[in-house]
């Protein structure tokens, strides 16, 4: 039974614009409970979300996804209200084929700070080294080698530039180590690592 | 310039009504809302979001449903405009099924002032 309610016929705006959702219900003093609970379902449709934004990156209606992943209409719209553990695989690769887009999947326990900025450096570090492999494959291509090159030292500038700006976030007072390692190739083919003196301190 | 969310009285006195009494539905159109608003940031326009969880109703009105925020939940709308324009959406009143009448008629009532407003502004 559904308790009745007053309301007005009418309704005034309220001078308190807000930026989002999570402001709003902050600003407007929306509990505790109900802030949670639509944490708790954004996080659990993650991913169903991200399947209606590429459709719409990919200017599709649900009617024209529908058409191409041969289902109907209704079966779009439930895809992507669903949960994301309710969600077939087989939709979420159809979904990245039409839209011709790209879904990186990780699944689990999230990966802390750490973590995560180590598996991106060991990223880079890989494509890095096929980009080098690339350019000694084609070492007749001298455009292609300087343009690896030059990418090198992008990347290399980008990094210092994102650490260091990053750095700038850390509580003052303190400084951070750099110690830098230069490997060099024997022609035993063994590495040997020269340290450097002394730290650069930042 | 991004769109800003303009709360009405209605819709203030509607969430204090459900936050109380129907917190589920309340959570699962304001997680509709921000999936809606993060859509219309990547969009030129508001018409051109399409979502099954939106209804279009007259006078460019959308009722946002509690979709996808659980089973056995009450069917729950809320009214908002978005206004192209100003890029604002206004949160008009969160209502019922059987309030649904009521509530578009006054959403239309509200939208077609807006766009009064800006249009005499202009």
């Amino acid at each position: 039974m559904t308790a009745k309610r007053k309301k007005n016929k009418s309704t005034i705006p309220i001078d308190r614009p807000y930026a989002s959702v999570e402001e709003l219900m902050l600003g407007e003093g929306i509990s505790k409970e109900v802030r949670q609970e639509v944490a708790l379902i954004s996080q659990e449709s993650r991913l169903s979300h991200l399947l209606t934004k590429m459709r719409h990156r990919a200017d599709m209606t649900q009617s024209e996804m529908a058409k191409a992943l041969k289902v109907s209409q209704g079966t779009i719209s439930k895809i992507e209200n669903s949960l994301d553990a309710d969600l077939d695989f087989g939709i979420i690769c159809k979904y990245a084929l039409e839209t011709n887009q790209r879904i990186s999947l990780n699944i689990g326990k999230p990966l802390n700070h750490v973590e995560a900025v180590k598996h991106h450096a060991g990223a880079m570090r890989e494509h890095l080294l096929e980009l080098a492999k690339l350019a000694n494959e084609h070492e007749d291509d001298e455009n292609m080698e300087q343009e690896i090159h030059s990418f090198f030292g992008e990347t290399l500038l980008n990094v210092l530039q994102i650490v260091g700006s990053c750095a700038n976030e850390l509580p003052r007072g303190r400084e951070f180590e750099i110690r830098m390692r230069i490997e060099e190739e024997k022609k035993a083919d063994r590495p040997n690592t020269q340290e450097l003196p002394d730290p650069v301190r930042v | 310039m991004n769109w800003a969310i303009i709360p009405t009285t209605q819709w203030g006195k509607d969430r204090k009504w459900y936050d109380k009494k129907r917190p589920k539905e309340l959570a699962a159109v304001l997680h509709n809302l921000k999936r809606y608003l993060d859509l219309l940031h990547s969009r030129p326009n508001s018409l051109s979001v399409s979502v099954g969880f939106m209804h279009t109703e007259q006078a460019g009105v959308i009722a946002i449903d509690q979709s996808g925020g659980g089973k056995n939940l009450q069917e729950t709308r809320l009214y908002i405009y978005a206004d192209d324009t100003t890029r604002k959406v206004y949160l008009i009143t969160i209502g019922n099924k059987q309030e649904q009448h009521d509530d578009v008629q006054m959403s239309r009532i509200f939208a077609e002032e807006v766009k009064k407003a800006v249009e005499d502004k202009d």
